[in-house]
């Protein structure tokens, strides 16, 4: 790696002062970051590593009706966390299929959705559970919701000076979700297309669908699916919202598929994600 | 681009295989390098570089880690288990009873992969002291070898957990 200037702060707001001073960039596990040094497709002059927040903001804790997670808890404590698995099993469940376990060591939840890549697995899962981002910043704190927080194409809504400090998930028995990640090349390897899917447990609602892999963006909502069902949910239904996925989708075409091959995919993962939790049609998993 | 920046020293303080270590690195040093580098433990390798192949697995405080994608200022107090150490975690032996499985099933050839399958399958022992051929196919599916077809592994874990638990 090409040299940089790095400082290691042990609070947020001595990283805000930091990243100030120096125009740094910030860090936590850095699986995303060094790569992209080491690719030299980031050739940083200073970094704020925030390592040693990990003291301080490493926890899930439950609040009134959600689950707060500190920026810097790893994936891997996310997913093996009794309270995650018992109130947000579908989290977990996504979690525990992204990259492998020695990056799940040291990855964290702030620095994975502040890398905004359009291939993660977990905001899609995340804006099914409307999930909100807390924001720290020189100015103080605020709050985002995560289908506002992601933009595009490795955009986020943070502002020069801004970190992620926690992110808080509603827990509700309501609502059930799940979330199938099909992978065209190995076991550990990013998506060829995810799909999340959620509904309400309520009479007459109506399910949500998100999908990662397939635009600018991991949060891919299908549009219409109100229309579609608005007398009821039937199999044949469902394959139609698998075609309005398939022509809503952009994907790119790469070593994991090619355009054609993920626009059938998206469908095909919406229809069997929408069978399993409405019910209705045979499983396909 | 940046090439008259100059990398800020940093002093860290750890353990590598038990052994007390205080030294001063710079900032872009990543623990593979100061493994193989400054250190001199070349057991580990670096294969992609970028976190994908499993080479380079090593344990922090008893994780596996990638160590090619680890900053070396980030192992300041903790401990790292490097295949060096990987006997002397068992009973004062020689060599670790997955060493020998390794050997005894032909669990490699080119021993490229080798020291990161090893640091995996510990770490996987040490958290599931008998586990199925599936949970190994699983924890040891995100460490590539390109030369065994994998089953010689399997077995070879297979016998060491027997060996542990006898
Ligand atoms: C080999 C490999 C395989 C992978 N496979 C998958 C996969 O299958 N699915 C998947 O979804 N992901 C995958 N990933 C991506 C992985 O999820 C991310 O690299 C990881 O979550 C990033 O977290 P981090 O803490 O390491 O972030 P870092 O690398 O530290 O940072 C990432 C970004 O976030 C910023 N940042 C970090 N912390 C904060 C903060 N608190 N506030 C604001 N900004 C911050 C950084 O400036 C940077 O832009 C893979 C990565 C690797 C290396
Ligand atoms: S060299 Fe580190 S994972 Fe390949
Ligand atoms: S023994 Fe050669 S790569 Fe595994």
């Amino acid at each position: 790696m090409l040299p940089f200037k790095l400082f290691l702060p042990e609070s947020f707001e001595e990283a805000i002062q930091l990243m100030k001073e120096h125009s740094a960039k910030p860090i936590s596990g850095g699986t995303a970051v060094t790569t992209l040094i080491k690719e030299r497709i980031f050739q940083p002059t200073a970094i704020v590593n925030l390592r040693k927040l990990e003291r301080d903001h490493s926890y899930i804790r439950e609040m009134d009706g959600e689950i707060q997670i500190g920026a810097l808890t790893t994936l891997r404590t996310i997913e093996t966390s009794e309270i995650v698995k018992r109130d947000l099993p579908v989290v977990a469940d996504c979690i525990s299929k992204i990259a492998s376990i020695r990056i799940r060591n040291v990855a964290t939840i702030g620095g994975n959705l502040a890398h905004a890549d359009p291939d993660l697995d977990l905001p899609p899962v995340l804006a099914g559970l409307d999930a909100h981002i807390d924001i720290i910043g020189e100015e103080g704190e605020r709050s985002k919701n995560i289908k506002e927080f992601i933009q595009g194409y490795y955009e986020t809504d943070l502002k020069e000076g801004e970190l992620i400090k926690s992110i808080r998930i509603p827990v509700s028995s309501d609502r059930k979700g799940i979330y199938l990640k099909h992978r065209a090349l190995s076991e550990a390897d990013w998506p060829c297309v995810g799909v999340a899917a959620f509904m309400d447990n309520s009479p007459g609602s109506i399910p949500e669908v998100f999908i990662n892999s397939v635009a600018d963006t991991p949060i891919m909502r299908i549009e219409g699916i109100e229309e579609i069902f608005s007398d009821g949910i039937t199999s044949e239904l469902i394959d139609k919202v698998g075609e309005l996925a398939s022509e809503q989708c952009d994907p790119i075409g790469d070593s994991r598929g090619s355009v054609w091959y993920k626009r059938k995919m998206a469908g095909e993962f919406t229809i069997r994600a929408l069978r399993e939790v409405t019910g209705v049609g045979e499983s396909l998993i | 681009m940046n090439n008259y920046i100059e990398a800020t020293i940093h002093e860290i303080e750890f353990k590598v295989n038990g052994e007390e270590i205080s030294m001063t690195i710079p900032a872009n040093l990543t623990l593979v390098e100061l493994l193989r580098q400054e250190l001199r433990l070349t057991g580990t390798t670096e294969g992609c570089g970028v976190g994908v192949c499993g080479c380079c697995t090593v344990l922090i405080d008893n994780k596996v880690v990638a160590s090619c994608l680890e900053l070396a200022v980030n192992i300041d107090g903790k401990e790292v288990l490097t295949i060096e150490g990987l006997a002397d975690t068992y009973q004062l032996s020689e060599f670790h009873p997955l060493q020998t499985s390794f050997r005894e099933y032909e669990g490699f050839q080119c021993g490229y992969c080798t020291p990161g399958m090893l640091i995996s399958s510990k770490a996987l022992l040490d958290q599931n002291p008998d586990p199925s051929d599936e949970d190994i196919r699983e924890f040891l599916s995100e460490n590539i070898c390109r030369c065994t077809g994998y089953d010689s592994i399997i077995m070879a874990v297979k016998s060491a957990a027997k060996k542990m638990n006898a």
